[in-house]
């Protein structure tokens, strides 16, 4: 499958590589990202560069692009030298970039988007609306991708917004995209789509680098592939000559670590239960529509869904930030629909952001007192009459205990949020979190974007935690945590829960699909 | 596509609907109220109305400028008092139209300040705003103290005398050009509303300073900038999402630069307006705060410039009744005109089931009708703080109604997604 | 651990040094300009500001400046911006006068009853804006202006005439009177010239330093502990840094704008009262623009207690100093404005590239302590 032999180091007079990268090294501070980087594409591959997070994919793709100049190194493109100073000029050398996380204004028509940068003008700077939308339609039709180029792009799909995104680098032209981690936002039969996608452009005569850490996909996609480890290349490989095992082994250097199944007998005791909660959203559409769950003490209930079905606004509902229109929420025999977020955090409420730096932490205060946060009216972070002072030693000490029991990294606690790594930051967050017993703990997506090291100590953490009867919410776009991590997996789908299912019997593809909606199951309960 | 412009077009059937029903009241409540007036409608009364808007237009649009590149500008008020003292030196100097584009170039360096530390050193949009409010003026005293006290008639506080652009008076539907005055005629027939709405566009077609043609005719050149342009497009961007911006190539910093520029050059005009075709001498505090008002107006036409030149004109109306209203019926009367809006902003809000609205509405609405049925007169410290009061009560019911540019008063840092 | 501690405070004070030296090259240009020598000018002021009576003005200055710096820094720790002072103290200064003028106390109560009121004036004022940003998403920047301009050209300017010592005066009357009745002696804060006289032998050209002063030290203490100690300043402060965070830690948001609007406007009601014990009165001279400059001072300081004390100081400082300049007639004494808005406009820069030098640094600083580690 799309595996050409041919040999890797020598190449025909004719045909220089496309794109040759030569001793890549990239710092930053206290971080060597690319150390002495080295790769090598062919014209018309696809070639894959995989790695764990933190590997130095991003970054080297970063370089490639423009965004970031290299301390180090050379960059081949046909056989000549050159060296981007901006995106502009790599895109004007026929490179164009996928990015992971969309780079499209939603407020904005498709069109506009496209267009931007390259807008074709008549006199006086007038943009030429109808020959834009014209040529953007050759360019769809030519590799099958269609969009309504005057729809704004908050009204399309996740996969409908990708499509932009590959129309974009089309439009000027690109001969060679990067497509930065494009799966990690797709449901697997929407990979399937852009996989299609990637082959077509391929026999178009495209070059294609495709980052990604997915070795299944890597497997079935790629032409070459290129491994990354904490900045070095450590191989470049032909899919035919390895298997997941190998690659896995290279990426990280060992074996890769993967949530254990465990079986572990859970209380009676329903630790929070919601009934018929529906969000509505500011349209007055519910956008969660009717959600009725309970978790056990010493359970972990999975949701699986595509982001934005309402996984965000029913975990608002239960930390009380977003207001529910109907429903209830009986948290430890104590309904608390109508309460506080800090009288529900007082009373055991945990929660694991989705996105550790925008709600999870004071990046530019110390750890001490992002210890605190969320904790703050409670011993040891306060003390004095009423709870009105900050206990000052108080939190320190815990936070060092955070600290040695959850290993965050970390030169001491007074150093600000900003110094420490990603993986340190979640594992921070985390620790304050299970440290305070709690005994409902909301985790969103608690270990997006950090390093395996880390990803491993956090998987261990909760797991520890509902052994001591925590009921736990997990939602998570990883299917193999989600699948590793819950005793019980329900989908939600477009604000509903459409499927419960037993994690024991079930495969990313399987739930991919009830996450679609392709498949649909009514609710058992 | 002609589709979508075609779906543009009811806008501005909508607000000429909304326009007529304006006039419609005023002229009700002339008609039916308590005490006689007709300076409601009046054609010194519009005539007024226009020219006060025009500094409020001029800032929003300032604000326009600046915010869809993502920046706030809370400096506009420092930028337009700088657009006073450089309208007044330059108006002296050279004459009222070197006066304005001098005036431009005061509120543009102001903008530049602005664009320096946001843009530049990534400050907080509105700690630099604030200090830009604060430097604005201690700048213009500083300038008055060396030179405006050195000419006849100036001081520390103000210049001399400046002298006012030219007027224009529409021909046939004014008078202008000695050619017949269509609305005149209209407006003395005294047919109820349609005389009304005569002497009101005759207010506005008569002796118009070309200065308040050109800011005008600036509301159609923003929106085909902003929204037909490859400039206007790079703006836009840099205040949904400058990161895709950058990541297509677009030099963020550019046209956040020239944006906040732009946005200062008109608050610079605003000011200019002020001293030379309202005050004629620069006053020390002449700008009353209007650069704020501005803001509100931005929000309230939300980020568009035909909502601008509206709430601009509903801004600037309540100072115009100020000037000639000596028996205080006028303002008197507007109570009355208050309480209907709000009636009808009751309705609309019940209709839209927001409670919260309505209640508030009714309230207000009640207050203002009781008040005009008990009392003869207002007070004139009423009078004065007029405008003031009904841009909160605009904001009570419009701030949370609207969107602004998604990444605006965000920093942007190259490099950092 | 010694060794950061001393560069923290190097880099803290990096930057208000660097902005008052540009400052000063800035401001010599533009003396240089206007035809004056900057070094007789900034000479003059120093050798004037050095003499113990102006320096006696310098603090009388300084104490309602650091009043206002502190009821502003409030809301800028949570990025709220009550830009509203101004009206709130003169509104507040107004009611208490009346008021004071109103009742005869003995002296501690009649000092603390003009106090209390001034402040729940102030608070009252402030709320509004408050009120209106919680319920209904007005922007408080916006908001707070617009009630300056009411308080100021509507509500004073009809209660200054309404209460008139002997008897209110109708609008058209131009006479624009002695202001309210005056205040029994039991009810003004006595100056401490006795207190200064314990240091210094004596004060001389019939010189007061104002008892406020006291009052401004106490709101400088009780703001530090707030801030620093208190959960209300935790809160305050985290949202002030991110309000999401907060709000998922259970910071209420609508409580906190609320809280932290109010307490700004109840010590903005304080900034009148030096002014006040002066006077004896609200009059319709009463003392202006120290709101605005009030705001100025907290952002030269950075919010922090001690960093609004050394900005009032200096303001004060310019703003008494330059009188001389008129009678040495080596500079326009204008020039202090342009100092005092390149001051703040650069303090502000420079700030801001410090915090990013400092984050940077700790960022790399932590990192290299961790090396070996896996990143």
């Amino acid at each position: 499958m799309g595996y050409q032999p041919h040999s890797l180091h020598i190449q025909g007079e004719d045909l220089a590589p496309a794109i040759e990268l030569v001793g890549i090294t990239k710092r930053f501070p206290g971080v060597l990202a690319n150390d002495n980087v080295n790769l090598t594409v062919e014209e018309g591959e696809i070639h894959a560069v995989c790695g764990e997070n933190g590997a130095g994919k991003s970054t080297l793709m970063k370089i490639l692009y423009g965004m970031q100049p290299a301390d180090q190194g050379t960059m081949n493109l046909f056989g000549e030298l050159r060296s981007f100073q901006s995106p502009n000029e790599a895109i004007e050398a026929g490179i164009g970039m996928v990015h992971q996380h969309f780079m499209l204004a939603n407020q904005l028509t498709v069109l506009e988007n496209v267009i931007l940068g390259a807008e074709p003008t008549q006199m006086g700077g007038l943009i030429d609306f109808d020959s834009a939308s014209e040529h953007l339609e050759e360019v769809g039709t030519a590799y099958g991708l269609t969009v309504d180029p005057f729809d704004l792009v908050e009204s399309l799909t996740v996969g409908e917004r990708q499509r932009v995104e590959i129309i974009k680098v089309l439009f000027r032209g690109a001969k060679i995209l990067i497509f930065d981690e494009p799966t990690a936002v797709l449901v697997p039969q929407e990979v399937e789509e852009l996989f299609r996608n990637m082959r077509e452009l391929k026999a178009n005569g495209a070059t294609i680098i495709f980052i990604d850490h997915k070795l299944e996909e890597v497997l079935e996609i790629a032409d070459t592939i290129t491994v990354l480890r904490q900045g070095k290349t450590v191989a470049t490989v032909k899919p035919s000559d390895v298997s997941a095992t190998d690659l896995a082994e290279l990426m990280v250097g060992s074996e890769l670590p993967k949530p254990q199944i465990t079986n572990v007998k859970f209380n009676e005791t329903i630790g929070i239960k919601m009934d018929n909660v529906t969000v509505l959203d500011e349209d007055e559409r519910p956008i969660v529509d009717d959600v009725s769950l309970e978790i056990r003490q010493g359970e972990i209930l999975g949701i699986a869904g595509v982001e934005g079905n309402g996984q965000h606004e029913l975990v608002g509902a239960i930390l009380g930030t977003q207001r529910m229109s109907t429903g209830s929420i009986v948290m430890m025999g104590e309904d608390i629909s109508n309460t506080s977020v800090r009288s529900r955090r007082e009373n055991g409420l945990g929660y694991i952001p989705q996105d550790r730096q925008e709600e999870g932490l004071l990046l530019t205060a110390p750890l001490w007192e992002n210890a605190a946060l969320g904790h703050q009216t409670v011993k040891p972070f306060s003390g004095g009459w009423n709870h009105w002072f900050i206990d000052r030693d108080g939190s320190r000490s815990q936070t060092e205990r955070i600290r040695s029991e959850f290993d965050v990294r970390t030169p001491n606690v007074e150093v600000s949020a900003h110094a420490l790594s990603g993986g340190n930051q979640q594992k921070l967050i985390v620790g304050r979190e299970v440290v305070s017993e709690p005994s409902v703990l909301v985790a969103s997506h608690p270990t997006r974007g950090i390093d395996v090291g880390a990803q491993a100590s956090v998987w261990e953490q909760i797991r520890q935690a509902r052994s001591q009867g925590l009921a736990t919410l997990l939602i998570s776009a990883d299917l193999d945590e989600l699948i590793g991590l819950s005793d019980r997996i329900v989908v939600m789908f477009r604000g509903r829960i459409v499927a419960q299912l037993d994690p024991s019997e079930i495969t990313p593809r399987s739930l991919g699909a009830y996450m679609t909606g392709a498949t649909n199951q009514e609710d058992s309960e | 596509m002609i589709l979508k412009q075609i779906r543009r077009l009811p806008t501005w059937a909508r607000w000429a609907s909304f326009a007529t029903l304006g006039i419609l009241v005023l002229t009700l409540v002339q008609e039916l109220g308590q005490n006689e007036t007709n300076h409601l409608t009046a054609m010194t009364t519009s005539q007024t109305a226009l020219k006060w808007s025009i500094p409020i237009l001029l800032a929003g649009l300032g604000g326009l400028f600046a915010e869809r590149a993502g920046i706030i500008n809370i400096g506009l008020e420092g930028m337009m008092i700088l657009g006073t003292w450089f309208g007044a030196w330059g108006a002296f100097n050279y004459g009222p139209y070197s006066g304005i584009l001098i005036g431009i170039i005061g509120g543009a360096i102001g903008g530049l300040i602005h664009a320096i530390a946001t843009v530049g050193f990534g400050v907080d949009h509105i700690i630099s705003g604030v200090a830009i409010n604060i430097l604005g003026p201690f700048a213009a005293r500083f300038l008055s103290s060396e030179i405006f006290t050195g000419y006849q008639g100036g001081s520390v506080t103000q210049s001399p005398r400046v002298e006012s652009v030219d007027k224009f008076t529409m021909p046939f539907l004014a008078g202008g050009y000695d050619t017949p005055n269509f609305l005149k005629w209209l407006g003395d027939k005294d047919i109820p509303i349609l005389s009304d709405t005569g002497n009101i566009f005759r207010g506005v077609l008569t002796q118009t300073s070309w200065a308040t043609i050109i800011a005008l005719l600036l509301v159609p050149l923003s929106a085909w900038l902003l929204w037909r342009t490859r400039f206007g497009l790079r703006v836009r961007i840099s205040g949904e999402d400058p990161w895709a911006g950058e990541s297509q190539g677009v030099n963020i910093y550019r046209y956040k630069f020239i944006a906040v520029m732009i946005s200062g050059g008109l608050a610079g005009f605003g000011g200019a307006f002020i001293t030379i075709e309202m005050s004629s001498i620069y006053q020390e505090g002449g700008t009353t705060g209007r650069g704020f008002i501005g803001l509100a107006a931005l929000i309230f036409g939300n980020w568009r410039p035909g909502g601008i030149l509206a709430a601009a004109l509903l801004f600037g109306y309540p100072y115009a009744l100020q000037f000639g209203d000596f028996d205080g019926f006028a303002s008197h009367a507007l109570l009355l005109v208050n309480a209907i809006a709000l009636f009808g902003v009751t309705i609309w809000a019940i209709r839209k089931s927001k409670h919260a609205d309505a209640v508030i509405a009714f309230v207000l609405a009640t207050l203002s009708a009781v008040w005009y049925f008990i009392a003869d007169t207002v007070p004139d410290w009423w009078v004065k703080i007029l405008p003031y009061v009904i841009v909160i009560v605009v904001l009570i019911f419009f701030a949370q109604r609207l969107r602004m540019p998604a990444a605006n008063g965000q920093i942007y840092r190259r490099g950092q997604t | 651990m010694k060794n950061g501690s001393i560069r923290r405070i190097a880099l803290a004070l990096a930057a208000p040094f660097a902005a008052v030296v540009f400052a000063t090259i800035a401001s010599s240009i533009f003396l240089l300009i206007a035809g004056s020598n900057p070094f007789t000018a900034y000479g003059d002021m120093f050798e004037y500001g050095s003499r113990l009576e102006i320096q006696v003005d310098i603090l009388n200055r300084a104490t309602p400046l650091y009043i206002s710096g502190v009821a502003a820094a409030i809301g800028f720790r949570m990025n709220l911006f009550n830009i509203g002072v101004e009206g709130q103290y003169r509104l507040a200064a107004i009611v208490a006068a009346y008021v004071g003028a109103s009742v005869s106390l003995p002296g501690v109560l009649h000092v603390g009853l003009i106090l209390v009121v001034a402040m729940l004036v102030g608070g009252a004022y402030s709320g509004v804006a408050g009120v209106l940003k919680v319920t209904r998403g007005v922007n408080e920047v916006i908001s707070t202006i617009m009630l300056n301009a009411i308080a100021i050209s509507g509500l004073i300017a009809w209660l200054v005439r309404e209460w008139q010592a002997g008897g209110s005066v109708d609008a058209t009357t131009s006479n624009l009177g002695v202001g309210t009745e005056p205040i029994d002696e039991s009810g003004l804060i006595p100056n401490i010239n006795s207190w200064l006289e314990v240091f210094t032998r004596e004060i001389g050209k019939g010189k007061e330093l104002t008892g406020v002063i006291l009052v401004a030290i106490v709101v400088g203490i009780l703001y530090h502990i707030l801030i620093n100690r208190t959960r209300f300043g935790f809160d305050l402060r985290a949202t002030g840094i991110n309000p999401f965070a907060a709000r998922a830690g259970g910071v209420s948001d609508k409580k906190m704008v609320l809280g932290a609007m109010v307490l700004s406007g109840v010590v903005a009601g304080l900034v009148g009262m030096a002014e006040i014990a002066k006077l004896g009165r609200f009059n319709p001279n009463f003392v202006g623009g120290l709101g605005f400059a009030g705001i100025a001072v907290a952002l030269l300081g950075r919010n922090h207690p001690g960093g609004i004390a050394i900005g009032a100081l200096l303001f004060a400082f310019l703003d008494t100093a330059s009188g001389v300049l008129q009678v040495t007639g080596s500079a326009s004494r204008e020039i202090v404005f342009i100092m005092q808005g390149i001051i703040l406009l650069a303090a502000v820069i420079a700030y801001e590239v410090v915090q990013r030098f400092r984050i940077r640094e700790e960022a790399r600083l932590a990192s290299a302590l961790l090396e070996g580690d896996a990143q």
